[in-house]
This record gives structure tokens, sequence and C-alpha cells, in this order.
């Protein structure tokens, strides 16, 4: 039905908008803080 | 240019790791985009992830190997994100100006949808729908996984999926007889590129 059909169409263009939008999240860059918590956090509490 | 450091390889396993808080470092991309969406503001999401990765190095006893480590950092995340809105009792600051972004600039009514439309419109959603719109729609997570990182019953996440849709077809009007047709290049590859998985990585 062409009516199902847009509907497809249109759950597929959000997906598609969601997908790419937060792709583009992921590519920015890191803050440095990030990194250096984890260096931090690991040598106050080393592993076992 | 900014500063920082070029985002590892989400989901790649530490070789020879045997420390599962090694891998927090290699999910940090997808915990700072899920935080973005939900604070929709940069500085706002690194508070949320600083605090995630603090809270999950000091709970990583609860996190049991071989499960999945990026929805129970998801779950970390969001419990502190409602955590400190029930604080707070406000929004949070809008120092990116997104939101002011939204309110004042409507989508054209022309059938076309620009990346940047697309963005404010995903602003305007409540919580819980941005929410399950990132966990399913954009990480690829299925409806249990999310409903389980969420804490919520699977025809929950699968009705806030479907209003969150619903509302977004709503604010950016596409809802009407005229043909799609994307204004955004980086828009319309991806939407022509439609065969592709719906389990992207995130």
């Amino acid at each position: 039905m062409p009516e199902d059909n847009q509907d497809d169409d249109l759950e597929q263009m959000i997906d598609n908008n969601l997908r790419l939008v937060f792709q583009q999240e992921l590519e920015r860059d890191l803050p440095d803080r990030f990194v250096e918590l984890l260096r931090q956090l690991k040598e106050q509490d080393p592993p076992q | 240019m900014k500063s920082g450091r070029k985002p590892p390889r989400d989901h790649q396993p530490v070789p020879g790791g045997l420390d599962p808080r090694d891998e927090i470092l290699h999910h940090l991309p997808s915990l700072r985009a899920f935080a973005v969406s939900l604070t929709r503001n940069s500085s706002a999401a690194d508070d949320l992830v600083q605090d995630t990765i603090v809270n999950a190095w000091r709970a990583i006893d609860s996190f049991k190997p071989g499960t999945n480590m990026r929805a129970w950092l998801f779950t970390i995340l969001r419990n502190a994100f409602y955590s400190g809105r029930r604080k707070m009792k406000y929004e949070v600051a809008d120092a990116d100006g997104a939101m002011a972004a939204t309110l004042s600039v409507k989508p054209q009514h022309d059938g076309r949808l620009a990346l940047n439309d697309f963005r404010k419109a995903f602003t305007e959603l409540p919580d819980e729908q941005r929410e399950a719109l990132v966990l399913v729609g954009a990480s690829g997570m299925t409806y249990e996984e999310a409903a389980a990182t969420c804490g919520v019953a699977v025809g929950t996440i699968k009705s806030r999926v479907f209003r969150g849709r619903a509302r977004l077809v709503e604010i950016l009007q596409l809802n009407d007889d005229e043909p799609l047709e994307m204004t955004d290049s980086a828009t319309l590859a991806v939407v022509t590129d439609g065969r592709q998985s719906r389990k992207a990585a995130f």
C-alpha cells in the first residue's frame, strides 16, 4: 500500500539521519581529559 | 584547531587485556555521542562522560565479563544523567544554543530535509524518546537490549521509538504528499544508500 510504503520511507530516512548525526559525533576528537582520567584512575587503583 | 585526540575505534576489545576496565577507553566515542543526545550540550556531555568513567571504574566488579560492556556503560551514563536531572530540577544550560536555534528556526515546508533541521528537530523530543531513538535507531541495539539498558519493558521502548519518529515527522512536516528530497549532500548520500544494514555500528 502506498501509505505503508511512505511510512517505511520516513522511518528509514529518520534512522539514516540518526545514524549520520551520531556517526559524526563518534568521529569527533576525544578530550584529552578522558584519557588522563583513566590513567589517573589506573594509577590509583592498579589491576590486582 | 581544537585540541584532543582521535577517538579509538569503537567496540574493539583490548588485545590480551584481562582487566575489563581497559575496555572503557574503547567505548568513549559512543558514550559521548549518547551523552550529547541526552544533554544536547557538548560541555555537559563531556562532564557526564567523565562522571560515567568514574562510576564505571568504581563499579567494575558489577560488570560481568563476556557481557555487553557498551550497554553496561550506557546504563551507568543514563543513570547519572537522570540522577543529575532530578537533583538540578531544571534543564541543563544550553551553551551550544541548540535549543534556541530550534525554537527560532522552522523547517521549510517544501518537503525537503536538511541535516541541520533534523538535528534541531531531534533536540525537541523528550529525553526518553531521544534516548530510545539513539539506542535503537542509531546505535543498532535491539529493542530488548535498549529495554535492558533503560530498565523498562520492551513495549515501552517500542512505544518511545514509535512516538519519537512520529514527532520528528510532525516537526519536520514530512507527512504530506510531496516527494521527499534531500537538500544536504551528506544526507542524500546516506538516504540513497538505503540498503545499508539497520544494525550499523554506532
